[in-house]
């Protein structure tokens, strides 16, 4: 399998904090989406950042598209779309300058792409970006990113503060992105909702550590939560399962493989779980 | 490298038309005094006002936290230090094309005086290049939110240094005027050297900035 990114041990640690990238470790297929989740402040803009080299790493291996990306190496650069959760575009520009400085630095950049997808998106290519809604300014920023025709869109919280409407216009764009087999997309959201319709692979962060990289379709159709009564979650053999929480009347139990579960301890219910409350139970629980 | 220039100048563009509204009228002073005496101000403040919009555009960076995105970009980070010195240059010598405009007025007048006309420009040019190379790898350092404190600070180290280097050259010479020839090319002299010196400070500072 080919990755397009591949991250290894990356640690990173920060002066006057006791915050840390701890080992992180998690690879994205070529032609896939991977979801990447966590609570404010779990370490997944700082993953993006030290993987970016917008911040150096400490240890650890990043291989974008194979390869290892130092300072010097544009044209890696090049084949990389970037959106961060806020528009960091100079508010006095408007997208037709916007548009003259990027032309001005990717060689790969196509106006009338960028003009295509503008007048999809409709934005008003005269108004100072300073003007533009939240929604504008992400379409904006989603336009220039992927006018350089990149291999792998990194997207950190791209989505969220957006109503459903442009939510789900931008997501159409990822999954048209991604129908070309050599594009892949690193995607940080708190919306799980969006995450569970279009990544194919999620990574769980939680202070500054991965603990679970697996198939979306794993986690919704495989995994599944087990509602235990005190006693019945007594009798549970710890291997079975990955993580549980105390509720009021019931042990909420994580496992890795429902049927099998099922079949070893009857009289459980079992549901489907959400990505949130996977990430749930995988931040709160016990192991 | 191109499009980090433009994005430069688009960031002050503003300022640099305010700067115009300023620099061009005053060019009308010693016509309108029939006076040479103000031309070496006249032609200082021409020169330096556009170097003076440095903080607004790095404040706008800063702001918009179009730095962190810049490292994204397929530049190295020499190349954004390089982009931003080069619109430095620009800025002064946009400034120093403005001023022209003075000494157009002043030949038509028939009264233009070398030796003003070099302390002017030796003196705006000091001002515009040791303010520059102050503030900038300062505020790579510490931020552009004080750019403004920075700027009037690094402008007064500017004319100190214009009197120390009148001062030591006082020590083997005490003839010699604030006002002279040796003491404007020593000066103007000691300005590219700083100049020169900030930029490889920045690319120093800039190797290791990270942006959180």
């Amino acid at each position: 399998m080919t990755y397009s990114l591949e991250i290894k041990n990356l640690t990173k640690t920060y002066p006057d904090s006791d915050f840390r990238l701890d080992n992180i470790s998690f690879s994205i297929p070529r032609g896939t989406i991977m979801g990447f989740v966590g609570e404010n402040g779990a370490g997944k803009t700082s993953t993006m950042n030290a993987m970016l080299n917008i911040t150096k790493k400490d240890s650890g291996n990043v291989r974008i598209l194979g390869q290892e990306m130092g300072d010097k190496d544009r044209e890696i650069r090049e084949q990389i779309g970037v959106v961060f959760d806020a528009v960091n575009f100079p508010e006095m520009l408007t997208p037709i300058r916007l548009a003259k400085v990027m032309a001005g630095t990717y060689k790969q950049w196509d106006q009338p792409l960028f003009l295509s997808l503008a007048a999809r998106f409709k934005l008003d290519m005269k108004m100072k970006i300073g003007k533009f809604s939240r929604g504008m300014k992400m379409k904006l920023a989603l336009a220039v990113a992927l006018s350089h025709r990149p291999k792998l869109l990194v997207l950190d919280e791209a989505t969220s503060g957006l109503d459903p409407i442009v939510r789900e216009e931008i997501l159409s764009v990822f999954l048209e992105f991604i129908e070309d087999d050599s594009h892949s997309i690193l995607m940080s959201s708190h919306i799980t909702s969006d995450l569970e319709k279009i990544a194919d692979y999620i990574t769980f962060i939680h202070q500054g550590r991965v603990l679970l990289t697996e198939s979306k379709d794993r986690l919704i159709y495989e995994y599944g939560i087990a509602r235990c009564k005190t006693e019945q979650f007594e009798r549970l053999d710890p291997a079975d399962r990955l993580a549980y929480r105390k509720r009021d009347y019931q042990i909420d139990v994580l496992v890795g493989d429902r049927q099998a579960f099922e079949r070893k301890y009857g009289g459980i219910v079992m549901d489907a779980g959400t990505i949130d409350e996977i990430m749930l139970l995988l931040v709160k629980g016990g192991r | 490298m191109n499009g980090l220039v433009a994005n430069n100048f688009y960031s002050m563009q503003g300022n640099i038309k305010l700067s115009l509204m300023i620099a061009l009228p005053i060019s009308l002073i010693p016509l309108l005094l029939g006076d040479s005496g103000m031309l070496p101000m006249i032609v200082a403040i021409q020169t330096f006002i556009f170097a003076a919009n440095v903080g607004t555009s790095l404040k706008m960076d800063e702001s918009s936290k179009w730095n962190r995105f810049e490292i994204t970009l397929p530049v190295t980070r020499n190349s954004i230090i390089n982009a931003k010195y080069i619109s430095f240059a620009v800025l002064i010598l946009t400034g120093v094309a403005a001023s022209l405009v003075t000494v157009a007025l002043e030949m038509i007048r028939g009264e233009l005086a070398y030796d003003l006309l070099f302390a002017g420009y030796s003196f705006g040019l000091q001002l515009a290049l040791v303010t520059i190379a102050i503030v900038y790898p300062l505020i790579l350092k510490v931020g552009a939110e004080k750019s403004d404190t920075l700027l009037f600070a690094a402008a007064g180290i500017a004319v100190g240094l214009r009197f120390l280097v009148w001062y030591l050259l006082r020590l083997s010479d005490g003839t010699i005027q604030f006002r002279s020839s040796i003491v404007d090319a020593l000066s103007l002299t000691l300005a590219l050297v700083l100049f020169v010196a900030s930029y490889f400070a920045s690319i120093a500072i800039y190797r290791n900035k990270e942006f959180n």
